[in-house]
């Protein structure tokens, strides 16, 4: 079913090179899923009631932070970096971490190919991250386009 | 034993069904038509055992078991969630619903078939009542079936992000359980998901209302499933909270139960009460689901503090690992701790602009690690929460470049500080006695929760006090008992400010209390604020000032209502078993004389929950008073 679903979501990608930009308008990096609600008693009771406005996600509907396409429980690939942009970004420089693993996992890319997979994107972050104002549908792009040419790699994006 | 009770029950049923599927009524077998006779045995069964008396049908309806065998009427306050229309309050009727709606011939909508929206109840009713397959209308449930694909759960762990300093808020902590798939090193703790309990806030009420309503159950409270990293990013990186990980010691069985109950509660409102019903006793009632037998609520009768429910899960032994995950504040902060007072010039330099300036590139590969790191960590924290800046993301990016030329995974020097819930117990009782100036006095004090500065650190973040519902008598010589003192709520909150992340540190305290006035100490009501500074003051201690407003008001007084602007200095110390708390205040009381009182408390920690201590206070006013006090302080 996750891979099928992955499956699904890869093809789309390869096709249309995004319609929609995943991770929506106003998600680049640096975002830090600020939410736009303010005023403090909005966030203090937000904290002390543990309280979520708006929908209420059940792995069925729309997510708020406007880094997400939608606020599904099963992320793929594309999805995954729009959501975790700057932890993406961050592990990447790193070389290692689980923002890393986490997309890789929803590329589908198998276990013994993770920390090549770590290792590739790390030899490529300027390539990824070229600037501060990268949106999520072009790391996205090129981190499937850095697979592609990767003789490991290639075969989770054909 | 179920089983063998059953047993006898079976044969004579097994027979009536047995004649039927071989009479000429069921040559046809048309299920919908077969239906009503199997759910009369059924129903008729379910009577003798009086199922609907069974702790486990009472869980799945969310029932309390009060004192005295007495029933409360169910916590879901959702129509959704009955069959019948006293199911709220009549759990008999709700089962003779619910069988009755299992054994529905499938209607247009599969997906709002009773067995589809109902599949905890409908297992177990399968399992306590056994029919045979083939007697009940087959429904496909293609929504509930996609969405146990997504959950993946073989196993849970209870997630308790712990209190930030700053914010009040989270002082008490919350509870959340993650469901993991199966440990096969094949997916990511990232993608898990959370299983959260929280109050369903309406955006369109202005703030007084939120809180208010928050407070008083006002908002419906509802569970949501999302993925974990998504509570990741809310704790540790936008709200600075360490998280806490306790994987749990469920079978698969047992959480593949739980997962069927929390379907049942998709979109499901319950009252949502701060103190009790909230989001830890919530996920205490499903783990009662998970496993039937297990007792854990019965703990909380009328306050339900996180850090309390996470000690008695673990009391119950259910507790199988723990892990650490510190929030970005923690983590910068060990950095920080670590380095060479060279680095973190370094760090100060790339803070202020990060084009690399002498003394970086001077340093070796592991300390320019470490500083491009914290740099472009507390650069990040800077924009915690608010709305993207291009200019300080660019500066940002700039710093992740420079750590990316300078890779490596770095261990920060993390030691994992005492674990919140092997701190001292919430509720406290503090035995006194001691002098006021010549008068001696006996005391006594009730705290409900949660934490003073004077009280055993481990466990608790330092410099964070929040009290609620402290009550204090004493019964002083010649004048008998009477209220000394009234804590409605109390917080005092020292957050030192360190050469890279500027805090504020600040009180609020409302209360009664007795006041030095006039040689005589009076009882006053008072709403006191404060807002100031701290700073370290060497290993374990800090020192504060602040600015403070207190409004007071008593009947004796000359106007009834007084303003009173002062200040307050203080220091706080913490090293082993001993913590040394002094302070000194002074107020402006408009048309009386000022006020002024200092103070010291020291205390000595004998085992996680006894301290004993010893106390000197001073106050000026029209005459200067000397008091004295030694207590006992237990934790429960």
């Amino acid at each position: 079913m996750k891979k099928a679903l992955i499956g699904a979501a890869m093809l789309s990608v390869s096709s249309a090179s995004f319609a929609v930009a995943p991770g929506g308008p106003g998600c680049g990096w640096g975002n830090m899923l600020f939410e736009g609600k303010s005023g403090m008693g909005y966030h203090l009771l937000a904290t002390i009631v543990n309280g979520t406005s708006g929908n209420a996600t059940f792995g069925m509907t729309s997510g708020t932070n406007g880094c997400d396409v939608d606020g599904e429980l099963t992320y793929a690939g594309e999805n995954m970096i729009g959501a975790v942009m700057d932890e993406f970004s961050e592990d990447v420089a790193r070389g290692e971490g689980e923002a890393l693993d986490a997309v890789a996992v929803t590329l589908n890319v198998a276990p013994q190919d993770r920390p090549h997979f770590a290792a590739v994107m790390h030899q490529h972050f300027a390539q990824l991250f070229p600037s501060a104002e990268v949106t999520a549908a072009e790391v996205t792009t090129q981190v499937l386009a850095i697979m592609q040419a990767d003789a490991r790699l290639a075969q989770y994006v054909s | 034993m179920e089983f063998r009770d059953l047993f006898p029950r079976w044969i004579p049923w097994l027979v009536v069904v047995w004649w039927f599927a071989w009479s000429p009524v069921a040559a046809e077998p048309v299920e919908s038509e077969e239906a009503p006779w199997a759910l009369e045995t059924l129903l008729q069964q379910a009577d003798e055992q009086r199922l609907w008396e069974a702790r486990h049908w009472l869980s799945l309806l969310h029932y309390e078991q009060l004192p005295g065998d007495l029933l409360s009427a169910s916590q879901v306050d959702d129509p959704r969630f009955f069959l019948s229309m006293d199911g709220r309050t009549n759990p008999r009727a709700e089962l003779i619903a619910t069988l009755e709606a299992l054994f529905d011939p499938t209607g247009s909508d599969a997906d709002r078939h009773a067995q589809c929206r109902f599949p905890a109840r409908f297992s177990w009713l399968e399992a306590r009542l056994g029919w045979p397959d083939m007697k009940r209308p087959r429904v496909r449930c293609a929504a509930y079936l996609q969405w146990r694909e997504q959950v993946q759960a073989a196993r849970m762990t209870l997630v308790f992000p712990a209190a930030y300093l700053n914010s009040p808020s989270s002082m008490f902590g919350h509870t959340l359980l993650r469901l993991d798939p199966d440990e096969d090193g094949e997916g990511s703790r990232w993608l898990s998901s959370a299983v959260n309990y929280g109050a369903q806030v309406s955006p369109d009420d202005n703030s007084l209302l939120y809180m208010y309503k928050g407070l008083t159950g006002g908002y419906p409270g509802q569970f949501v499933v999302m993925p974990y990293f998504k509570k990741i990013q809310e704790y540790n990186r936008i709200e600075n909270r360490d998280i806490w990980e306790y994987q749990l010691g469920f079978s698969v069985t047992e959480t593949d139960r739980l997962v069927a109950h929390l379907w049942e509660l998709q979109a499901v409102n319950f009252d949502y009460y701060f103190f009790r019903e909230n989001c830890s006793f919530r996920l205490l009632e499903l783990l009662e689901v998970a496993r039937p037998g297990l007792e854990l609520t019965q703990r909380f009768d009328w306050i339900a503090i996180p850090v309390d429910t996470v000690r008695v899960v673990e009391e119950a032994g259910l507790v199988d690992a723990v892990h650490y995950r510190p929030s970005e504040m923690s983590r910068v902060q060990a950095l920080l701790d670590g380095m060479s007072p060279q680095e973190l010039d370094a760090v100060e330099r790339l803070h202020r602009d990060p084009k690399v300036g002498t003394g970086f590139s001077d340093l070796p590969l592991a300390s320019r690690r470490d500083v491009a790191e914290a740099a472009y960590t507390l650069s990040r924290i800077a924009q915690s929460g608010q709305p993207r800046d291009p200019q300080a993301a660019a500066h940002s990016h700039a710093l992740l470049a420079l750590r990316h030329q300078n890779a490596g995974g770095i261990d920060p020097p993390l030691t994992m500080p005492t674990r919140p819930e092997h701190g001292h117990d919430s509720a406290r009782v503090l035995l006194e006695s001691g002098t006021l100036g010549d008068d001696p006095f006996l005391g006594i004090a009730v705290r409900p929760a949660y934490h003073s500065h004077e009280d055993p650190q481990p466990g608790f973040p330092p410099g964070a006090q929040i009290n609620m519902g402290n009550l204090w008598i004493r019964a002083i010589e010649g004048e008998g008992a009477e209220l000394w003192r009234l804590d409605l709520v109390d917080i005092f909150s020292l957050t030192p400010r360190t050469r890279f992340v500027k805090s504020w540190s600040w009180q609020v305290r409302t209360g009664v209390e007795r006041a030095w006035i006039h040689t005589e100490d009076r009882l006053v009501g008072h709403l006191s604020g404060g807002g100031g500074w701290t700073w370290h003051l060497g290993p374990g201690a800090r020192w504060y000032g602040l600015g403070t407003l207190r409004l007071e008001g008593h009947r004796e007084h000359d106007s009834n209502l007084t303003l009173q602007p002062g200040a307050q200095v203080g220091a706080q110390f913490v090293a082993g078993g001993i913590s040394v708390f002094a302070d000194s205040s002074l107020w402006w009381v408009p048309g009386e004389r000022r006020r002024i009182q200092a103070q010291a408390q020291l205390q000595y920690a004998l085992g996680r929950n006894h301290s004993i201590g010893a106390g000197v206070q001073r106050q000026w006013e029209q005459e200067a008073r000397t008091s004295i006090n030694f207590n006992y302080r237990l934790y429960f």
